[in-house]
């Protein structure tokens, strides 16, 4: 499974981080800069938690 | 009521210089140039936002005297402001004594949890499905349909007032002249050259409207926003939950209305000069809609309608450099970090080919714009159906050019006098 964000609709409001922590990692301004990441094997629940909670939906996984 | 009510309604309420006055603002002049020279300077200045262009510092200008101020230009400073909660927060809105039970200025677990009741309700699904289809689409046919056969227009005054007051109030569930009751009581709540008995008065009756509003839902539920907050429930402290109270449902209703309908008028505004001054851009996204996203965000970077908000400093911070004491109260300058020249090449032009970078004209972090799914479907519409039915949309000689305007804070153009056809 593997993360994609959209650049032009995170907002930086970190729930992915905080639902989700350990999947996802965040740019020195607090973006979301997990765009290409693989999701760790076993750890797709938690994956897409952490997308749900994005407030901008800015987050989809594929290979869903 | 009249046409002509109506009319003089929204030439009042929308009139962008008024405005400025109203909130006891006043106008400024330009401030980019003055921005620009200070963020080549310095990323964080101290004082308020309105010593370094001469303007007043009022209330309008988000200054209450007695706190140490700092003004925070950068584009990472300004990202920093939004997003480290635990040493900015929204604090700042109790002490300016503005929308003080609403999201805006609530903090932490205490706002996720009442902001995500409605978090969904406003989130790019919703906004391009029932946002577009139940309110937004129907209200720019109406609107642009009670035009289309003149020759010349104010676009100002007679589509972009209209169009995002109209798109909160109806899909809140307030009728037409409910809406404009609502928002004229809410300005004049906010007016500070009024008594403090008046901004009272006018406050009442304007919560006296939706008070009315609630109750009918209560009894009998609609397809609209102001249902889903009576239906929805809270998390409880320990276990459990329960229903938001009157005035949670209010507070939304206030913050969303007045917020909703001031923006996105502004924006609509603000993408519609820069696309009329930019012919070549224009004729790109006429020949090309696709292109038409890109420059509504570009229209926000370029020139985001309200450029300044402050923070609290919750304990003594460091922001690029500058040691925040606790206590401090930050101007976040969007308008100058949207400029930021280590972000944007060129930044003062105003390019919809840019490759696509998040500015923070929507703010940022927690408390990011609720709204602007919602604002950039009404700016798609709006824009889309101009540009189909009037594909020589330009400006009207016989007028004055249209300028931008307005306060320190709040800024958008005057009239948009066009030729139709």
């Amino acid at each position: 499974m593997k993360i994609s964000v959209r650049a032009d609709l995170c907002c930086a409001a970190q729930l992915c981080t905080k639902n989700a922590p350990g999947i996802y990692r965040l740019d020195e301004l607090g973006y979301n800069a997990s765009d290409g990441d693989e999701v760790p094997p076993g750890q797709e629940a938690e994956a897409r938690r952490g997308a749900r909670s994005c407030p901008e939906g800015a987050i989809n996984l594929e290979g869903e | 009521m009249t046409e002509l009510a109506e009319a003089r309604d929204y030439d009042d309420m929308f009139d962008i210089e008024e405005d400025a006055l109203r909130s006891g603002a006043g106008v400024a002049s330009d401030p980019y140039p003055a921005w620009a020279e200070l963020l080549s300077r310095g990323p964080v200045h101290e004082g308020p936002i309105s010593g370094f262009t001469g303007e007043e510092p009022s209330r309008g200008n988000l200054y209450i005297p007695g706190y140490q101020y700092f003004s925070v230009f950068s584009f990472a400073g300004v990202s920093a402001g939004f997003t480290r909660p635990d040493d900015f927060n929204s604090q700042s809105h109790q002490v300016s004594g503005s929308f003080t039970d609403t999201i805006l200025a609530l903090d932490g677990l205490q706002h996720r949890q009442l902001r995500d009741v409605i978090q969904e309700h406003f989130q790019p699904a919703a906004a391009s499905s029932w946002w577009r289809e139940k309110i937004i689409a129907g209200l720019v046919d109406e609107l642009v349909g009670n035009f289309e056969n003149q020759q010349q227009v104010d676009l100002n005054a007679q589509l972009f007032a209209r169009l995002p007051l109209r798109t909160v109030t109806e899909g809140f569930g307030l009728s037409h002249e409910e809406g404009l009751d609502f928002r004229r009581g809410i300005l004049a709540a906010m007016n500070y050259a009024a008594t403090p008995e008046q901004r009272m008065q006018a406050m009442n009756a304007a919560n006296e409207i939706l008070d009315r509003v609630i109750r009918a839902r209560m009894e009998q539920p609609q397809d609209d926003v102001i249902s889903r907050l009576v239906a929805a429930k809270l998390p409880e402290e320990g276990e459990g939950t329960r229903p938001l109270t009157l005035n949670e449902i209010a507070g939304f209703c206030r913050l969303i209305v007045f917020a909703g309908g001031g923006t996105t008028w502004k924006q609509l505004g603000i993408t519609l000069f820069a696309l009329l001054n930019n012919r070549d851009q224009l004729e790109a996204v006429m020949a090309d809609r696709t292109l038409l996203p890109k420059a509504i965000l570009e229209s926000a970077r370029w020139y985001p309608n309200d450029p300044v908000f402050a923070r609290m400093a919750k304990r003594d911070a460091e922001l690029e450099g500058t040691m925040i004491p606790a206590g401090s109260i930050l101007h976040l300058c969007l308008g100058s970090a949207n400029h930021d020249p280590s972000r944007w090449e060129e930044p003062d032009k105003f390019d919809i080919f840019r490759p696509v970078q998040r500015s923070v004209a929507f703010a940022a972090g927690p408390h990011s714009c609720l709204g602007q799914h919602v604002a950039r479907e009404e700016m798609l519409g709006a824009m889309n159906a101009l540009f189909d039915r009037f594909p020589n949309i330009r400006w009207d000689p016989s007028k004055p050019a249209p300028k931008l305007s307005g306060s320190l804070i709040s800024r958008g153009p005057g009239p948009l006098h066009v030729l139709l056809n």
